[in-house]
């Protein structure tokens, strides 16, 4: 670090990756000052899991109350903002050039450095921004409705990918399978709310190990044999057990591949994030298999499972201590 | 002109996305159909590795709706409208900006689009026979993609 190194006390942090408009503001890289999310998932929730309107509409319309509100909350003028860091990537182009695009505006405005951040980075990080957090490296897994990614978190700045999902994510298929079921939307907290009077043997689902990229996951297979034998059952459909029995097929999967990566690199420390690590029964699990073999297990409260602003504001703080600021050029992208 | 092939297996599925990524022009729009689990995203990622795209990177785009593969020799725009559901309007998610005769878009859930722009496309539909067997059909709907569908049908006799 350079003598010249900026700081950030007051740091604004947006987010417009996929359906959320987040932002929040952090001071001196630790304290949430705010968190203000405005979620589609009621409305997504109203049209069983479909998006109505385009996000990215939705977002436009609430942006500017969103980080109005996030200054409110904070105690803070604009004036006081003196970094901004934002989610570039990756996510959906029409949503995250709502929330790039202001903090690009704002951070001209305010003649103020801007960042852009990796949405799974900042997944990653998103358990600093409580108490009790882990020392670097750590895996991290990252388990949502987007995605299923697992890395080895070296600091701040310095990510490693290990293995991701070959096809779709472990929370798109929760939301596939209670679809099939016929439940509500979002899967997620509706099968695991029924699982847990479901016997988790009753159907034995595929856990796709794939010895090749040990390391890498794969769900289509699981939600195709749920599909396939609600096909073959007639009369009334065991709900409860073929929840518990996909459940347990996940978590068995999530569970494994993080232990294995954890041994392989002879870390300690794993950290489970994104909206899927709200799942009571991965939690449970994950904790009780690791911790038994003597690894250290740690869950983001759930506010920060979900997207979140403030979790882009504890990348976005230390890449601006490092100098990685984004030029006025940049542009969003949509995978990494 | 609809073609109709069982498909044992992902070997089979590999071998019609190769002769589709061969037959692929810039400007290609490909329609794909069916069920939960029928095999849409594993046909994609059969057609991407024929264009040259490390087939890791293809993953189910249900949540983020577009992928964008820019380093094949076509681009390949993969888009997915199932959460978007029936009558999306895909000028709102921004797929017109892709349709420009520069890029391979494929699109899964594709019957969820009843507007006027896709009608050039290629309808594939998938049905899942049980969890190894698929059949699908490929549907042509306009003369140039009748011309190209025996060059296809050619090259998937040869496989």
């Amino acid at each position: 670090m350079t003598e010249n190194t900026f700081v950030p006390k007051n740091l604004l942090a947006i987010e417009t990756s996929c359906d959320e408009t987040a932002a929040a503001v952090l001071r001196n890289g630790r304290d949430l000052m705010s968190n203000v999310i405005v979620s589609q998932v009621p409305i997504h929730r109203k049209y069983g899991g479909v998006v109505p309107e385009l996000a990215s509409r939705h977002q436009l319309e609430a942006i500017v109350e969103v980080v109005e509100k996030a200054l409110i909350d904070a105690d803070t003028d604009r004036s006081d903002i003196d970094a901004v860091a934002v989610t570039q990537g990756p996510g959906l182009v029409g949503s995250l050039i709502v929330g790039f695009s202001f903090a690009k505006a704002m951070a001209m405005a305010q003649k103020v450095p801007l960042t852009g951040v990796n949405h799974l980075h900042a997944h990653l990080t998103s358990i600093f921004l409580q108490e009790s957090s882990p020392s670097f490296p750590y895996i991290g897994l990252v388990v949502s409705g987007g995605h299923t990614s697992l890395y080895i978190v070296r600091d701040f700045l310095s990510v490693e990918l290990l293995g991701q999902t070959r096809d779709d994510a472990a929370g798109e298929a929760f939301d596939k399978v209670a679809k099939i079921l016929g439940l509500g939307y979002p899967g997620g907290p509706i099968i695991s709310r029924l699982s847990e009077g479901g016997d988790p043997m009753a159907f034995s689902y595929p856990r796709a190990r794939l010895p090749d990229t040990p390391l890498d996951f794969s769900f289509s297979g699981l939600k195709t044999s749920v599909f396939t034998s609600v096909k073959q059952i007639q009369g009334t459909l065991p709900v409860r057990d073929i929840c518990a029995s996909f459940q347990e097929a996940v978590v068995d999967v999530l569970v494994e591949k993080a232990i294995s990566a954890a041994k392989r690199y002879a870390i300690y420390d794993i950290v489970v994030s994104g909206g899927v690590a709200a799942n009571s029964r991965l939690r449970a699990r994950m904790t009780r298999d690791a911790e038994r073999l003597g690894y250290r297990t740690y869950f983001p409260r759930l506010e920060f499972c979900t997207d979140n602003a403030a979790m882009v504001g504890i990348v976005g703080y230390h890449q601006i201590r490092a100098g990685m600021v984004i030029k006025e050029d940049a542009d969003v992208y949509s995978k990494k | 002109m609809t073609l109709r092939y069982l498909l044992n297996g992902i070997d089979d599925t590999n071998i019609l996305g190769r002769c589709l990524s061969e037959s692929a022009r810039p400007g290609d729009i490909l329609l794909l159909s069916g069920d939960l689990g029928a095999g849409k995203t594993y046909l994609t990622k059969a057609i991407a590795s024929g264009l040259g795209i490390d087939t890791r990177e293809i993953t189910s785009p249900s949540f983020t709706i577009i992928h964008e593969h820019l380093n094949g020799r076509i681009p390949l725009i993969h888009v997915d409208l199932y959460r978007l559901g029936r009558h999306a309007d895909i000028t709102e998610i921004g797929l017109e900006d892709y349709i420009n005769g520069e890029n391979l878009v494929v699109i899964e859930w594709a019957e969820y689009s009843d507007g006027p722009l896709l009608e050039q496309g290629l309808k594939i539909d998938l049905y899942l026979i049980d969890e190894e067997v698929r059949e699908v059909c490929i549907t042509a709907r306009t003369d140039i993609w009748k011309d190209r569908l025996l060059e296809l049908d050619g090259c998937m006799g040869k496989k």
